[in-house]
């Protein structure tokens, strides 16, 4: 029993994450139609630099949380204005490489600045104290992370759904040429994507690197970050919400009921079963968008 | 208020569309735009308010310019923040959000700072159907709900200027009726100078001070609203639409005028 529960945490905390870096993927293809590859890189490099600020640097740990992610803003802002702002109505395939390079780009500067450290851990800023309920241990990290994710999570949501430049960015999603019409600035839509999605890769980075250090293994999490974009639908916030927290979830289940019977670790698998039996039954994934065609 | 002189439209470096097109709205004027499939109207307009960036094309030759100033140069967000509005072909809603999102959006080309309740009061005062449907989902509204919406949603902004292209399109007789009657109470009302895209020619000839018919990428005729309502050609252009399976393309009409004149 104990065991379930502490796999159920372990599973929202991870899912949560993986909820995390999907919004940012499902914000990038809404506004710009790009599916961007280089979600993980992203994440990676800010856990890096997180480090980097508080342990090479030395700045103190608020500091460095607050230089990290305005060092994402910037990055984000960067990789908009000089990189796919050209390619804006280019064929969907060279976005798609674009994003492939980037994420080659930054796997080279991570190795090129940090390639001699391997493991690197922060000055801890969320106490690895256990919780217990009667009897069940639970870690208070993970408890932390998992409430930090759904609170940005929620900032996101709140800012997408009433703010001004949050309804712009809805706009923009569905018709360009229909928002530029209405005095939409396109470039400021798609700046503020890059630049909401590397934040909140940033974010994702740094929380998961203070649970499992940082490392360049951290990209692989952005791994499981396609299939639940896809699962949710690839254009629904709630979507990549809600199977980020399944996929996460059934991940820590299957670790602990399949794995004895299988003899081997089944985790990194399991999202991609999971995808590939939702899209037999529902194409567009859990909550894609139904096409609204009327005339 | 809005001039075009002697405009050409490239799209991809090569393809022609428009061959000199020199038109005039005056201001608090309507002016309608009249052309048969594929005349160039709507990349007309896509000219004026810069979307033809958007695909590929260019301003070749000519000028286009509103109150003065040029227009070739600014960006499409610009000149609908300086009060020149395109309503575009098709309606074109951001169909997932609601009817009150899509009039919210609109209001982003406003010049000055105004209520956003008195706005969307105004919109609706115009469109009753609109306040009831305002939390509805825009695209699951009907045809005529989606024009009215999408009227609306250029109106909102106070434009000096609306440029609409086929507001008629899909919707039955008695509807365009409506939407015609509200648009020139929009134009009365509000003193906005209108550009009115259509093929519907004797209603757009009904509300319209003066009208241009185009075809092939140039402006073949144009006058003041009785001329070009007595006008043999457009007559016979009517004829050839109200005509059911005997439809008369405008070209072939315009062969026996060049006839007539050449031979
Ligand atoms: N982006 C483009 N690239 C190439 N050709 C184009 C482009 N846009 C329009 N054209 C061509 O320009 C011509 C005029 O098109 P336009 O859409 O302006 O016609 P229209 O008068 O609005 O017709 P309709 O009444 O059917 O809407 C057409 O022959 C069309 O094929
Ligand atoms: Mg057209």
């Amino acid at each position: 029993m104990a065991e379930l529960f502490q796999a159920l945490a372990s599973g929202l905390m991870v899912g949560s994450l993986y909820s995390l870096v999907g919004v940012g993927i499902v914000v990038i293809y809404k506004s710009t139609h790009v599916f961007n590859f280089a979600q993980g890189g992203l994440l990676m490099v800010g856990a890096y630099l997180a480090w980097c600020f508080m342990e090479q640097v030395g700045m103190p740990i608020w500091l460095g949380l607050i230089c990290s992610l305005a060092s994402a803003v910037v990055i984000g802002f960067i990789i908009e204005r000089f990189g796919m702002r050209k390619l804006v109505g280019q064929p969907i395939l060279s976005l798609i490489i674009v994003t492939l390079a980037l994420q080659a780009f930054i796997d080279g500067v991570v190795t090129l600045f940090w390639g001699d450290y391997n493991y690197l851990v922060y000055p801890t800023f969320i106490p690895p104290k256990p919780v217990e309920f009667s009897n069940i241990i639970l870690s208070l990290q993970h408890i932390i992370i998992f409430f930090i994710t759904m609170l940005v999570i929620s900032l996101f949501i709140i800012f997408f759904k009433y703010s001004k430049w949050g309804l712009d960015m809805r706009a923009v999603a569905e018709d360009h040429q229909a928002g530029m019409c209405m005095g939409i600035s396109t470039k400021i839509v798609f700046i503020l994507a890059w630049v909401i999605a590397t934040l909140l890769a940033t974010i994702g980075g740094i929380l998961l690197g203070s649970i499992n250090g940082v490392s360049t293994t951290l990209h692989h999490i952005a791994g499981n970050c396609f299939p639940v974009v896809l699962l949710g639908g690839l254009e629904s916030i709630p979507g990549v919400l809600i199977a980020g927290l399944m996929v996460g979830v059934l991940e820590y289940l299957s670790g602990l009921y399949l794995d004895p019977i299988v003899g081997a670790s089944t985790r990194e698998i399991v999202p991609y079963i999971i995808l590939v039996l939702v899209l037999i039954v529902k194409p567009y994934g859990l909550f894609g968008l139904v096409r609204i065609e009327r005339i | 208020m809005l001039s075009l002189n002697n405009v050409e439209v490239m799209f991809n470096k090569v393809i022609l569309v428009l061959r000199g097109v020199s038109l005039n709205v005056p201001s608090q004027s309507i002016v309608a735009l009249l052309g048969g499939n594929g005349a160039g109207k709507t990349t007309t307009l896509n000219a004026i308010t810069g979307l033809i960036k958007t695909e590929l094309g260019e301003v070749t030759e000519g000028t286009i310019e509103f109150e003065g100033k040029s227009l070739t140069q600014m960006s499409t967000e610009r000149i609908a923040q300086s009060g020149l509005v395109q309503v575009m072909e098709g309606r074109r809603l951001f169909a997932h959000l609601t009817v009150e999102e899509n009039l919210r959006v609109g209001a982003r080309a406003k010049r000055e700072k105004s209520s956003m309740k008195k706005d969307l009061d105004m919109i609706y005062g115009y469109f009753p159907r609109l306040k009831d449907l305002r939390h509805a989902t825009a695209g699951y509204c009907s045809g005529g709900e989606q024009q009215m919406i999408s009227i609306g949603r250029a109106l909102i902004s106070h434009p000096k200027m609306m440029l609409l292209d086929e507001p008629s399109m899909g919707l039955s007789p008695l509807l365009v009726k409506e939407i015609f009657r509200i648009i020139k109470a929009i134009h009365d009302e509000k003193e906005a100078a209108i550009l009115l895209v259509e093929q519907n020619a004797p209603q757009a000839l009904d509300i319209a001070d003066y009208g241009y018919v185009m075809e092939n990428g140039r402006i073949v005729l144009d006058g003041n609203q009785k001329d070009l309502k007595e006008n043999e050609d457009v007559k016979e252009f009517y004829i050839g639409l109200s005509e059911v399976g005997k439809k008369k393309s405008y070209r072939e009409v315009k062969h026996y005028r060049r006839r007539k004149r050449w031979l």
